[in-house]
């Protein structure tokens, strides 16, 4: 059988109705039909909610995907739980595709209302009963910790335009055919850190130590002497930065979050940046994410995870122009080969 | 039990829920903050209807409590919204320095103000928690008896915040804060903890020569407040072996093969950390008081940071010399 698993991606739009993905879609949904996932009929209350919700329509993450029979052989919402395991893939792989392309983390769906609409015209010749099943209770779904908030009144604090819904397509795609490798524990962990970046009110300073964890746990888990060379030396590697200002900054990421953990002052390093806090934690931020990309450019879907990461990691650790370095970031180069553009990049004026 | 009526004022008011805390009383004041149950009518009133018509029926069983402020038309309101929430957060803090429990700051959840017909509300993502949290028996339940408790704690955090070069303790209060977040994954929690820690502990300077681990300096603050464990003690168990093992799975993200869960490992490191920060701040104090060379002097002729006297009284805790724990402690 089948399911549209329809996902709300809190505060987050596109400036269209859809935008069409090559197995799924992000797509705006009209309140009526939000009423019929709810099993809910037009009254005063519901009224004034789609007035809210037509000023900030929220938008949903679509995709048709085939489920066990059994799912619909049990109590309704009885496997909700197990629905969710399901296509948890497919979600964290849109969250990571939004995440990835704009460098703002996007509150995990699984806060907010995910429904599994199961009208079809198949679904419903195979169990007869599902029809009146959905006039009755609806899409089977669940709410999160902020209930339907997200649903109803979508306020946007991330935005994809018309003109970059390409760029989004192509890294949606590749983030798509690294799916298995998503999902490894080892990956989420380093991923996990930037996406709590997320919640409201995490302070510069946890900003910094929260990226930087990401970073050692990804390059160098090992090393416990010369951190801040071993550190710099494979970071510097992985960005590929030539320009000295850009070799600024990037001395500075250890030390900051050295001197943060010793308890120190760090107002004597910051101000001898180019550029404020803020500009400088977005700056590391996108080359955490370009370093993730590279590395899932480079990673084998056959391949033990665990080894790619070592070897990953120790050819990091080679001189600027030795050859085996210079191949590694070659074959990990995945704005070369899959021609992809983060929205950062983009000239958006 | 709750007036059918409208207490609140109804033209400019700020409201903030506090997800999980319980108290007995109808209103308490903590730090400078007046903190309430509202009736099913006065919080419609705030919420403004809205919350989700499920939520309802379940109001009275959650009991949920609010910080509230009525805002004087006169008054600059920005202001006073930015240093309630700064207040607030001091609260949640201190909430945390003083025992376990489920507590969220609303930044998570829910601020609602009104102001003569302008209504406004910023909505975090555990906005139904102050609902859901005490029914799912997540709760922070505040006796009578501790509420002066968390007021010094309060008070505390008021003077720290403003000594000069604190920027350790707000560091360590930021990431113990996080690391009370729902939905962390496991791995990421004790992440949280374990870089605290070493925060706390470790990384002392190679010119004090100590020789004890920063886990050992964690257990010795658990012995301050418990005294000394059985070698067969749970906690004891955790800080002399286990520790070291979470550590690498935790780090490694490995399968858990200790016979103690995530969720219990968590709860000794957040209690050797709020400790640790609560001895920290006390040093700190002492020390923007210019006491602290005075008590310390005769014991530890080099001139130490906090964190060093800290760990310096740790270590001598640890190994059996207390004397240096108990000035500190006395003062």
């Amino acid at each position: 059988m089948e399911i549209r698993l329809l996902a709300t991606l809190p505060k987050f739009s596109i400036e269209d109705l859809e935008l069409c993905l090559t197995d799924a879609r992000l797509l705006k949904i009209p309140f009526e039909e939000i009423l019929e996932l709810e099993a809910q009929q037009q009254s005063g209350d519901y009224q004034k909610q789609s007035f809210k919700y037509n000023i900030y329509p929220p938008v949903f993450f679509e995709k048709w995907i085939e489920v066990p029979d059994y799912y619909f052989n049990s109590e309704p919402n009885e496997l909700i739980n197990e629905m969710i395991e399901f296509v948890k893939p497919y979600i964290d792989t849109c969250v990571c595709a939004i995440h990835f392309y704009t460098g703002i983390p996007i509150l995990p769906p699984y806060l907010s209302a995910i429904y599994f609409d199961y009208r079809s015209n198949s679904n419903f010749e195979k169990k007869t009963d599902l029809k009146e099943q959905f006039e009755q209770i609806g899409a089977y779904r669940i709410y999160g910790e902020s209930d339907k908030e997200y649903t109803f009144i979508n306020e946007s604090l991330i935005h994809i335009s018309k003109s970059e819904f390409n760029s989004f397509k192509k890294i949606y795609g590749f983030l798509n055919s690294k799916l298995s490798l998503l999902q490894h524990n080892e990956l989420q962990s380093l991923i996990e850190p930037c996406q709590v970046l997320a919640l409201p009110g995490i302070a510069n300073n946890l900003q910094l130590i929260l990226l930087t964890s990401a970073l050692e746990a990804f390059l160098i888990p090992d090393i416990t002497k010369e951190i801040n060379t071993e550190f710099k030396k494979s970071f510097s590697n992985l960005c590929q930065l030539k320009e000295e200002t850009n070799k600024q900054w990037l001395d500075k990421v250890y030390k900051l979050r050295s001197e943060l953990i010793h308890g120190n002052n760090i107002e004597n390093i910051l101000e001898k940046l180019p550029f404020t806090y803020n500009e400088f934690l977005k700056i590391l931020t996108h080359n955490v994410i370009t370093g993730f990309c590279k590395f899932l450019q480079y990673a084998k879907r056959t391949e033990e995870i665990e080894t790619q990461l070592e070897l990953f990691r120790k050819t990091l650790t080679y001189e600027e122009n030795d050859s085996r370095l210079t191949e590694l970031l070659d074959i990990s180069d995945y704005s070369k080969i899959n021609n992809i553009q983060h929205q950062w990049n983009l000239n958006l004026s | 039990m709750y007036p059918e009526t409208i207490r609140i004022s109804k033209s400019s008011g700020y409201a903030c829920p506090l997800a999980g805390l319980q108290i007995d009383e109808p209103a308490i004041e903590l730090g400078s903050l007046l903190i309430v149950k509202f009736n099913r009518h006065e919080w419609e009133f705030i919420e403004r209807r809205y919350i989700f018509k499920d939520w309802f029926s379940q109001y009275n069983d959650a009991n949920p409590v609010f910080v509230y402020k009525d805002l004087d038309n006169e008054a600059d309101i920005q202001k006073v919204i930015t240093e309630t929430d700064s207040q607030i957060t001091r609260l949640i803090t201190a909430f945390h320095l003083h025992k376990y429990g489920y507590i969220l700051d609303p930044i998570y959840t829910l601020k609602c103000f009104y102001n003569n017909g302008v209504y406004d509300r910023l909505v975090g993502p555990y906005r139904t928690e102050y609902l859901a949290a005490p029914i799912a028996n997540l709760r922070y339940t505040l006796k009578a008896e501790e509420q002066s408790i968390v007021n010094g704690i309060y008070e505390t955090l008021t003077i720290t915040e403003k000594i000069p070069n604190n920027e350790l303790v707000l560091n360590l209060l930021n990431n113990f804060n996080l690391s009370f977040l729902p939905t962390l994954s496991p791995y990421f929690s004790l992440n949280t903890l374990y870089t605290i820690i070493e925060m706390l502990y470790g990384r002392i300077s190679p010119k004090l020569c100590t020789t004890t681990s920063p886990y050992e300096r964690s257990l010795a603050m658990i012995n301050v407040e418990y005294g000394l464990l059985e070698e067969t003690d749970k906690w004891q168990i955790f800080f002399t072996k286990q520790i070291h093992q979470l550590r690498n799975i935790v780090h490694h993200h490995k399968k858990n093969n200790l016979e103690i869960s995530f969720e219990e490992a968590k709860i000794y490191l957040q209690e050797s950390i709020r400790l640790g920060i609560r001895m920290l701040i006390r040093i700190y104090i002492l020390k923007s008081q210019n006491r602290l060379e005075k008590i310390t002097n005769e014991l530890i002729p080099t001139k130490l940071t906090p964190k060093e006297l800290l760990n310096i009284a740790l270590e001598k805790k640890y190994d059996g010399d207390d004397s240096l724990l108990e000035k500190i402690l006395s003062n």
